[in-house]
């Protein structure tokens, strides 16, 4: 059966219910031609200009009607084009903003791709902001994403396969690898995770990151995530695999491990004794964030023999006179600063800056004034709060958020005793994740001395001789000799 | 082997034999080395290293004759099954035991120094449970989980080097005073330090890398003997063998003698409690793994898991029903003794059955 009439019976009725679809008969040379497409999601006087003038071209000065393969040769302006023989394809295409034009005889549609749908422009990341390196992030436009990775890694090897994830949404998902030198078996687990969804619809990378994880009930991300198209490529060249989902400006990265929770591409850009003070700062901030509050509740609360007589009256006295137990008064200040912080985050730019300024002064102030909280139980969760964005991207706070409240717990029910077990508990937990078969712990367990070389301390790139053998690169060797011959001798 | 764990990597295998050896009794085994031997009992370390190494050539000789086989599997195929039943059940109660100890010592310290008022069923709760949910897992988490503790061995180390703020050589010398069958007994006596060596003849067949297990192990001792040392030579320094035997936690009351002026906590003996008490959860976790594995390999109908399970409740009564720390110390002469019998007599009649009737497994 012809194409156009198959789709006529089969697909066009569900179609014409749409209202914004565009239905155009065309008789060229006595040719009927059927164009279809979604008006606004195709640009309309490209379609006209670089599709429809070729052919009209084409049919002044021929009477027949073209052969097969030259029907595409006829507009080799269009941005994108592809044959459909399946009136279901064509259907998928149109509701993504393909143009489809079939012809009465034929056996097969043609398909064109101009999209005319606005692009966010390339902005630095709010969650992920830099001192020194590129200022750009990734957008919702996962063709321009691709882009913006493919412009820092020009390499044949780098492979970009694609697959369409939600039954409705027909979201396009994009797996990113170097052939060479990601391991074979993460690149099969990661498009076999990926195959086994079943979904109406994905509406962000967040969506994968929760189906296509290791252990789901789990805190700690098991997958990467980042809207820096640096730390993708940086990925990358570890042998590691990325997943861009059209619609969000969140890359995923697989496998991770907790080494990442702490680095940020800048430690490279900055030189290696500011990369390294830089990555000190964040895990200190990490583990006070973490441990701060639980850490005061345990010695005030539990084990005040173990603080010096003169900061214990201190803080005894600055406490006079306060209504709650030590472990409410934290958990009060804790979630306050939070609801505070949550909302200061959803506000517009500079309300949310104000917001801030009031809660922060003045209503800590009076808090403290009224007699409701003290001030040290203030400093210590407003410090925790603060510390907690001390690390590289958002995602990770939220981990930390959460086992913050339970050391609290823990501090409270036993003291330093409990920190101690609760915080011991935490790290049993940790260490049973894997991410896509790579320990959670590595390279500190199991250690892996040449991957720890660039970890806490930011190892000179001069140095980073190998890739880390974490991820199990097909091809370990990252660099060749750095020396810059002669160099000395001119100095000299 | 139990083939429902993965095999570990060397550097796994290491941390599984080192931080058992390092926290079992860090904390109060200066007591038999200085009442055993005197001012000079650090020289007593050696002693007990060269006791110990037998264990691990006894260890190799298995391990290469029954290779990925634990001591549950070729004791009976030496044996035969009833004796080897026997052996294995030997075997295993010996293994309860050093836990046992671990956990008294740990409930000793926690109600001590850090939780005065709590109850000891409180505190014995909070560790049969941690402890279980560190081993359900299986060996390899527990063994990441013992690496990754690696910082705290570190830390303890650090402390051990700055008590020596206070050493005195005095208090240490005079050397060799003591004829050689002194330092040689006080080190055979003082053996149990190294009772947890007796994983060797189980966890060799959990790791990947078979040929690297014997230097491991012998690093892994080597290691801890040289802190050991390291630390009572400091211990003796300040301290000296009177004052030292006094203390419940020699280790303890050294690293409490460290001063530091401006330091924010009053005692800084807390530290080392915390960095101890991370590595005995992590040494508790792997003992807990490899005693559940060798009842699950003995009766196969158990899961090691839910060996853990049952386990929960052995610990908590048995922990209770011994309330006084003061009577374990009592008891400890028998329990060093049997730990000899467990870690080279038994062992050592293997190896002489093995010989004799040509029992020997596969060729090396």
């Amino acid at each position: 059966m012809p194409f156009k009439k198959d789709f006529e019976e089969r697909s066009l009725p569900a179609l014409q219910s749409l209202w914004d679809l565009v239905e155009k008969d065309i008789i060229l040379n006595q040719i009927e031609l059927k164009l279809l497409y979604i008006k606004g999601l195709v640009k309309g006087a490209d379609l006209t200009e670089f599709v429809l003038s070729p052919l009209e071209r084409y049919f002044q000065t021929h009477t027949g009607l073209p052969q097969n393969s030259d029907w595409l040769k006829l507009i080799p302006s269009a941005s994108e084009t592809k044959v459909f023989t399946a009136p279901e394809e064509a259907t998928s295409a149109i509701l993504a903003g393909w143009s489809i034009l079939m012809a009465e005889s034929f056996d097969f549609a043609l398909g064109f791709f101009i999209p005319d749908w606005s692009v966010r422009q390339l902005t630095e990341p709010d969650s992920e902001r830099m001192v020194r390196g590129p200022r750009e992030g990734f957008t919702e436009d996962l063709q321009g994403n691709i882009v913006l990775v493919r412009r820092w890694i020009k390499d044949p090897q780098l492979r970009v396969t694609g697959m369409t994830i939600g039954l409705r949404t027909k979201t396009p998902v994009v797996t990113m690898y170097l052939e060479d030198l990601a391991s074979r078996q993460l690149v099969t687990e990661v498009r076999r995770r990926l195959e086994a969804i079943e979904i109406d619809g994905v509406l962000e990378s967040g969506y994968l990151e929760e189906l296509i994880t290791d252990r789901r009930l789990t805190i700690f991300p098991l997958i990467q995530s980042t809207e820096r198209p640096d730390k993708v490529s940086a990925a990358l060249l570890e042998g590691r695999v990325a997943i861009l989902v059209d619609k969000s400006p969140f890359a995923l990265i697989a496998p991770v491990t907790v080494n990442e929770l702490y680095q940020t591409p800048e430690d490279y850009y900055l030189g290696y004794w500011l990369g390294t003070l830089l990555r000190g700062i964040r895990l200190l901030g990490n583990n006070l964030a973490v441990t701060l509050p639980g850490l005061y509740v345990a010695l005030i609360g539990v084990n005040q023999e173990l603080l010096p007589t003169r900061l214990l009256l201190t803080v005894a006295g600055l406490r006079a006179g306060i209504p709650f137990p030590i472990v409410i008064e934290v958990l009060l200040t804790s979630f306050a600063v939070e609801i505070f912080n949550e909302t200061g985050l959803r506000l517009p730019g500079p309300l949310g800056g104000s917001i801030g300024v009031v809660v922060g002064v003045v209503l800590g102030f009076t808090a403290v004034q009224a007699g409701f909280i003290s001030s040290p139980t203030l400093v210590i969760a407003v410090s925790s709060t603060i510390a907690l964005y001390s690390g590289p991207n958002f995602s990770v706070s939220i981990a930390w958020r959460i086992l913050k409240y339970f050391l609290i717990i823990g501090a409270a029910l036993f003291g330093i005793y409990g920190l101690v077990i609760f915080g011991v508990l935490i790290l049993a937990h940790a260490a049973t994740l894997q991410s896509f078969g790579t320990s959670y712990l590595a390279p500190w367990a199991p250690l892996q001395l040449d991957a720890l070389s660039d970890g806490p301390v930011r190892k000179p790139l001069w140095l980073r001789k190998k890739r880390p053998v974490t991820y199990r690169p097909e091809d370990l060797s990252r660099q060749g000799t750095t020396k810059q011959e002669g160099r000395n001798k001119k100095n000299e | 082997m139990n083939e429902e764990h993965p095999q570990v990597s060397p550097s796994l295998y290491f941390f599984l034999i080192f931080t058992p050896l390092m926290s079992f009794t860090l904390l109060c085994y200066p007591i038999t080395f200085a009442q055993s031997i005197g001012t000079d009992s650090y020289l007593g370390i050696p002693a007990a290293l060269l006791f110990a190494l037998p264990a691990i050539l006894l260890g190799r000789y298995f391990e290469r004759r029954f290779s990925g086989k634990t001591v549950i599997e070729y004791a009976p195929l030496i044996l035969g099954k009833f004796f080897g039943l026997i052996y294995n059940l030997v075997y295993l109660i010996f293994l309860f035991i050093i836990l046992f100890v671990l956990f008294r010592e740990l409930t000793g310290l926690v109600n001590h120094f850090l939780l005065l008022h709590t109850p000891l069923w409180a505190v014995t709760i909070l560790i049969a449970g941690s402890v279980a949910y560190l081993s359900f897992y299986g060996l390899s988490s527990t063994a990441r989980l013992a690496t990754f503790l690696l910082p705290a061995g570190i830390f303890i180390f650090f402390m051990i080097g700055l008590g020596f703020q206070n050493w005195s050589i005095q208090n240490a010398v005079p050397l060799l005073k003591q004829p050689v069958s002194t330092y040689l007994f006080g080190g055979f006596k003082s053996l149990y330090i190294f009772f947890p060596l007796i994983l060797i003849y189980q966890a060799p067949a959990f790791s990947a890398e078979k040929r690297k297990n014997t230097p491991l192990t012998l690093a892994a001792l080597v290691l801890t003997g040289a802190i050991y040392f390291f630390n009572l030579l400091g211990i003796m320094g300040v301290f000296g063998p009177e004052n030292c035997i006094r203390y419940n936690w020699p280790t303890l009351e050294y690293v409490r003698t460290i001063n530091f002026p401006y330091l924010l906590l009053d005692q800084i003996g807390l530290t080392l409690i915390i960095a101890w008490l991370v590595l005995a959860y992590a040494t508790g976790a792997i003992l807990t793994f490899f005693l559940s594995s060798g009842i699950s390999q003995l009766w196969q109908k158990l899961s090691f898991k839910k060996v853990i399970l049952l386990l929960v409740p052995v610990y908590f009564f048995s922990l209770i029903s011994f309330p006084s720390y003061d009577l374990l110390r009592d008891l400890f002469g028998y329990f060093q003794y049997a730990g000899l019998t467990v870690l080279l007599g038994l062992p050592a009649l293997l190896w002489l059955v093995s010989l004799i009737t040509g029992r020997r497994g596969g060729s090396i």
